[in-house]
């Protein structure tokens, strides 16, 4: 027991202080005459009466006396201090915890110098309090003079709760709340990423709701289709009324009933509006799928499919140019094969046959390159003319003159008279007008009074003979030229020059202006 | 087969018309008439003096099936010759006989031997 000698009112012999638990032990066995408070028995009564109440206090309470601010605390102080207890006790503050040494000049200037109290919400700190290891730790300081001999500051009175738990849940709840946040800006985002998706997506779609299919959304390829008519919020029957006869709306009905999906290919849809605004007829390949709710009944409809308008319609073009090449390409080996017959049939010169064919295989040819040339639409008179003369020294001056109006010809008529003229001219060429290098053709033609008017008329060259039989090509201009153009063709073997008439009904070509 | 059959020859393009004319000359056989457009073979049908018509299907774009009609009401046999073959027949000549162009002098002669 330490003997008390205070002189400013404390009890002799009476043991101080009384209780305080461990920390109230350490302070009676303290060499208090070590440090800047003196023996235990001299101090001072505001000195005592603090003592008790910090050893008292069921919170964590240090004070700091004096200048160097010596350390008396209680056991709630020595239980937050760790491995650094007993050690503390009546230790200057700036060495008792050097690594809060800044923070206890702080203190020190704040508190006792100036006498103003200070407190911290939630201190974060660095201590090391077990094992000699860094520790980060929170605590609430709040820190008020304690006045000692006529007001003076004697000392700092600190109450110290750690709050690092209470820190640490608020970091974990602030980073979940970061987390839901983050989660939530994802969804967001990802439901913008699917709407536009849905509304950009070059099929068209729409969801129908309840079982008078409501409009619920749409997108711009489905605005498209129905020529941008707004029907959200509608039924099928009011949005469009004209696919309700067209039995799309008894579809609906099937799927939302039966819950079984509908898949149309190629069907035909008419709109009183459509793609460009205007009524129309379009092609669609589409599906009707059923939308369950979590009950497993059908809510809806989704609606999704494609425009196949323009593809159909490709197609089917494609088709017809197929169908129409094959025609072609049978049509002309048909022809050859006839040419070929007619050639050989009563041929006794072989040679000569072989050149006669393969002349008029080149005039079906060159007939061929113009009607393509002409997409084979047709062609003109003169541009037959101006063929069949090219091939059969028609370059040469003076040897064949064409004149007439523009007329137009089909293409089966361009044909046939190319074929026509060129066994005029391989005539001309053996036996007539151009056999000799001064005879010439003049074809001439006009229009009047609904009809064509060709002549060909030779001059020029050695005196004619009409054959003794009529040969292939004289048939062809007489009986088949006459029947492809409806009217008459004679060749007249004049002894001046071979003379043709073509004679037709003008309806079936066209004269241009 | 009968020797000589008189036959009308419909068909567009006048090389090959010609040319049926030489192979029906050549088989034995007149020919009855030649129409080489619609109009033209609706006309003859209705009065040619023919056992057998040959018919090109298709007569400068237009179908010749309104002059097989007319023919075959008047019990005159029907040949039809068409690029597409069979595929281009149209009802009720489904089942008629038909040559596909090109063909030859025999398929030709079996066809008429298969009407007459």
């Amino acid at each position: 027991m330490i003997e008390a000698k205070g002189a400013l009112g404390a009890a002799d012999n009476v043991e101080f202080p009384i209780g305080g638990g461990e920390c109230g032990r350490l302070v009676r066995e303290f060499d208090w005459a070590a440090t800047g408070l003196g023996p235990i028995a001299a101090w001072p009564q505001w000195l005592r009466t603090s003592v008790d109440i910090c050893l008292r206090a069921p919170i964590g309470i240090v004070m700091l006396f004096g200048e160097d601010g010596v350390l008396i605390y209680n056991d709630a102080y020595a239980t937050f201090a760790g491995h650094r207890h007993p050690q503390l006790m009546g230790m200057k503050v700036l060495e008792a915890w050097p690594e809060a040494a800044d923070l206890n000049r702080q203190v020190l200037d704040t508190c006792f110098i100036n006498g103003r109290t200070l407190s911290l919400k939630d201190q974060p700190l660095i201590l090391f309090r077990y094992n000699n290891a860094a520790e980060e730790l929170w605590v609430d300081l709040d820190y008020s003079p304690i006045l000692g001999e006529a007001g003076k500051p004697g000392g700092v009175f600190a109450v110290v709760v750690e709050t690092t738990q209470k820190v640490m849940v608020e970091r974990t709840l602030a980073a979940e709340r970061t987390a839901v946040m983050e989660a939530n800006k994802r969804l967001s985002a990802e439901s913008i990423f699917l709407r536009d998706l849905f509304e950009q997506a070059p099929s068209f779609m729409t969801i129908l709701s309840g079982p008078a299919h409501v409009f619920v959304l749409a997108n711009k390829s489905y605005q498209q289709l129905i020529g941008g008519r707004t029907v959200v919020g509608m039924t099928i029957r009011d949005a469009l009324p004209e696919v309700v006869g067209q039995g799309f709306v008894d579809l609906l009905d099937k799927v939302f009933t039966t819950g079984v999906a509908h898949i149309g290919t190629g069907t035909r849809i008419t709109l009183d509006q459509t793609v460009g605004g205007g009524a129309g007829e379009r092609i669609l390949d589409f599906i009707y799928q059923p939308i369950r709710n979590s009950d497993g009944l059908v809510s809806g409809i989704f609606v999704e499919g494609q425009d196949v308008t323009e593809r159909t319609r490709g197609e089917q073009h494609l088709r017809l140019v197929v169908n129409e090449l094959n025609h072609r390409v049978k049509n002309t080996l048909a022809m050859i094969q006839a040419v070929a017959a007619q050639t050989f049939r009563d041929a006794n010169n072989l040679p000569q046959a072989q050149a006669t064919f393969s002349a008029r295989i080149m005039a079906l040819a060159r007939a061929n390159d113009l009607l393509t040339g002409e997409n084979w639409e047709g062609a003109s008179l003169s541009d037959i003319v101006a063929g069949v003369s090219v091939a059969h020294g028609g370059n040469q001056p003076g040897r064949f003159s064409a004149s007439g109006p523009v007329v137009r010809l089909s293409p089966k008529i361009a044909l046939s008279l190319a074929m026509a003229m060129h066994e005029l001219a391989t005539n001309a060429v053996k036996y007539g007008s151009l056999s000799v290098t001064d005879g010439k053709v003049d074809v001439k033609w006009t229009v009047d009074a609904g009809r064509l008017r060709i002549e060909w008329r030779e001059s020029g060259g050695p005196p004619v003979q009409a054959p003794e039989r009529r040969g292939f090509g004289s048939r062809l201009v007489e009986r088949g030229l006459a029947g492809e153009m409806g009217g008459t063709a004679k060749i007249d073997f004049a002894p001046t020059g071979v003379v043709c008439i073509i004679d037709a009904p003008m309806d079936q070509y066209e004269e241009a202006d | 087969m009968p020797g000589s059959l008189r036959v009308l020859v419909v068909e567009d393009e006048m090389m090959i018309a010609m040319m049926i004319e030489d192979i029906l000359a050549e088989l034995g056989h007149e020919v009855a008439g030649v129409a080489m457009r619609l109009p033209q073979a609706l006309e003859l049908a209705k009065d040619v003096e023919a056992d057998v018509a040959i018919l090109d299907i298709n007569l400068d774009g237009r179908k010749s099936f309104p002059a097989a009609q007319v023919l075959r009401d008047r019990g005159i046999k029907i040949i039809f010759a068409s690029g597409y073959g069979s595929p281009g027949l149209e009802a009720p000549f489904t089942n008629e006989v038909i040559i596909k162009k090109p063909f030859e002098t025999s398929d030709l002669r079996s066809a008429l031997q298969r009407v007459a």
